[in-house]
């Protein structure tokens, strides 16, 4: 008897399912705006401006993310590029074939091989971390340099 | 009023590059002049092998790769921690080896050579 009424409960509280209505509703609001941040941010926080003109807390509150929004698209496109410059690294290290019969030389090479594979990570997460209080540009003029200097030539030329 | 403030941050920055600063600095000098003295190498040997093809931009890029990234690293790290001075040293050294192998993958796909 008892397990029947128990065996009820379980089922209305399946059947209702509660849980999967709230959390939509609470996703939906979330994925937009960082992706449409600047456009829409911006002209809230003029009509703001033009409407109450003392209202600087609100801006301020306003901007802040509609920057952190777009800078995260960026570094989530830069941090791509350098994820696919480590990939192309590690390929050139499979595929180049390297024969030197001196020893130091050759030892060398494999030594540079690895750091090739590391300089795009460590290059991003040390820029990273050394900018934190510098302008957004600033990060991003230094990723830039690091997308340029480096690019897996070796795959590029098909080792 | 001008000059003591100026003095006394450059005694600071001198007083902070320490021992262990500039045995950091001397370890990855030496890392880097034997990259130098490879492109140096190659400057003179190559040549002889390639003749008229020889890579010139390749061989020169080489010998300037090494002691930019030195620099570069000794600048941005002057003012900084011995931490973060081995960090730039370490980037600067790997950057130094994206050059390398891109210069032999190059060579070898270009010339079928090594």
């Amino acid at each position: 008897m008892s397990g029947n009424d128990d065996d009820e409960a379980l089922t209305w509280a399946g059947g209702r399912d509660p849980s999967h209505y709230e959390t939509p509703e609470v996703k939906p609001p979330k994925p937009p705006k960082p992706g449409k941040a600047p456009r829409v941010k911006s002209k809230s926080a003029d009509a703001t401006v033009d409407a109450d003109g003392t209202d600087d807390g609100g801006d301020a509150e306003e901007l802040a993310p509609a920057m952190s929004g777009a800078m995260l698209i960026s570094l989530g496109i830069l941090g791509g590029v350098y994820l696919l410059y480590t990939v192309g690294w590690f390929v050139s290290w499979q595929r180049l074939v390297y024969v030197d019969s001196d020893l130091l030389e050759l030892t060398a090479f494999r030594i540079q091989q690895v750091l090739a594979i590391l300089a795009p990570p460590l290059w991003f997460v040390v820029t990273l971390l050394f900018t934190r209080e510098r302008k957004p540009a600033v990060r991003l003029i230094w990723l830039l340099i690091g997308a340029l200097l480096l690019i897996p030539w070796s795959f590029t030329f098909g080792r | 009023m001008t000059t003591e403030p100026v003095s006394q941050e450059t005694d600071d920055a001198r007083a902070r590059y320490g021992w262990p600063s500039i045995v950091v600095a001397v370890v990855f000098g030496v890392l880097n002049a034997y990259v130098l003295w490879n492109a140096i190498g190659n400057l003179i040997n190559l040549p002889k092998e390639f003749g008229s093809v020889t890579p010139w931009w390749l061989l020169i890029l080489n010998l300037a790769v090494p002691i930019l990234t030195f620099a570069v690293a000794f600048f941005l790290g002057r003012r900084s921690s011995l931490g973060a001075r081995t960090l730039f040293f370490v980037i600067g050294l790997a950057v130094v080896a994206c050059s390398t192998v891109g210069s032999i993958a190059y060579v070898q796909s270009h010339f079928g050579l090594i």
